[in-house]
């Protein structure tokens, strides 16, 4: 383990690729660069930066369904806390992504305009933003206004300091936090069996079952040569081994 | 492990064993009669021995946070097994709110681990 705590992803005991030490606690792994990110936190989390406008034109879609109960309880009396009927954390995620998406981007193409529509401008936004990944994990920190929750209730506009791996990990939580929001999960069908490469059981067969792939180590098999791997009525390898 | 033992996968236990031999029969039954086998499937469900058929889940991400008994309910283990590799610290336990919740990549990479030391 490093002993300069900065020469660890920036995710710490969150990093895809962390490490346990002896003692039993996680660290992030190793990297090259101070105060940055693993390859593979970096990949998952640029991954999701450019799923951010789908999710944006999502997530605008999903606030105006119809989301009310046909059935609810009988109603009794008047209700002196009413719902609010407007999907107030959509609202809200949608602001955010918006904002954080123009803010980062302007300081990568230091101020070109972007459109005044919001879906479009979210869409431009990151469009500029996921060809410069790169540029854009690598900003440098600045003091940045942004809106902070005030100890007596509210927000105030203060200054906050953010640099490039701040901006690549906030913008992917969004697309988590819109995912989350939406309900959209795939589903997925696990096999019990262990993987023969790394022997974690971890094993999902593709929506058509045609292929069989491997969570933990990413090998990624053919139904009929998993099928070989696998089971015990398996009579050609019986007879290519005899 | 036996000296001469015939089992193709040295590394499993009984229970694998048979559960493994069961799976085979399930897999012959299916492309036979796959009626008669999602009955089966059913009743076994139903008597609580869900790991005789794959699990659908829409849980893909392998470092999500999850429940002891979400985890339970992926691999099929007891709920208090999973508490144990955490309290043993073969596993993390991160708390959210109060609630403990353990990272799957980790129980995967442990039952791996044991696994691989079976083989050793």
């Amino acid at each position: 383990m490093s002993d300069n705590p900065n020469h660890e992803c920036r995710r710490g005991r969150r990093c895809k690729s962390r490490v346990k030490t002896a003692a039993g606690t996680f660290h992030g792994a190793l990297i090259d660069r101070p105060d940055a990110l693993c390859r593979l936190c970096e990949d998952s989390a640029f991954e999701a930066i450019r799923e951010l406008g789908e999710d944006y034109a999502g997530l605008c879609c999903y606030r105006f369904e119809d989301r009310s109960q046909s059935q609810g309880p009988k109603v009794g009396g008047t209700n002196p806390n009413p719902s609010i009927p407007v999907a107030l954390g959509v609202d809200a995620l949608m602001a955010r992504i918006d904002d954080e998406t123009l803010r980062w981007a302007l300081r990568i193409t230091r101020g070109d305009p972007v459109p005044d529509h919001h879906v479009l401008r979210v869409r431009a936004c990151v469009a500029t933003l996921g060809a410069n990944l790169g540029t854009l994990v690598d900003l440098p920190k600045r003091r940045l206004p942004t809106l902070l929750p005030h100890p007596d209730g509210g927000d105030f506009l203060g200054l906050e300091e953010m640099d490039g791996v701040d901006a690549v990990l906030r913008l992917a939580s969004f697309h988590h936090r819109a995912q989350t929001l939406m309900g959209e999960v795939e589903t997925i069908t696990w096999q019990r069996d262990p993987c023969p490469h790394c022997g974690r059981k971890a094993l999902a067969a593709s929506k058509d079952q045609e292929y069989v792939s491997c969570k933990g180590c990413g090998i990624t098999w053919d139904s009929a040569h998993f099928a070989q791997l696998y089971n015990i009525l398996d009579f050609e390898r019986k007879v290519a081994r005899a | 492990m036996k000296k001469n033992d015939p089992w193709p996968w040295p590394a499993d236990t009984q229970l694998e064993r048979a559960r493994r031999i069961a799976a085979s029969y399930r897999t012959a039954l299916l492309s036979v009669a796959p009626d008669l086998c999602a009955q089966l499937d059913a009743k076994a469900v139903e008597l609580g021995q869900g790991w005789v058929k794959p699990l659908e889940t829409d849980i893909a991400d392998l470092d999500e946070m999850l429940s002891a008994e979400q985890i339970a309910g992926i691999l099929f283990v007891e709920p208090r097994t999973v508490r144990m590799w955490g309290y043993r610290g073969h596993i993390e336990r991160l708390d959210d709110d109060g609630k403990p919740r353990y990272r799957l990549r980790d129980v995967l990479d442990y039952q791996a681990r044991t696994r691989l030391e079976r083989t050793a």
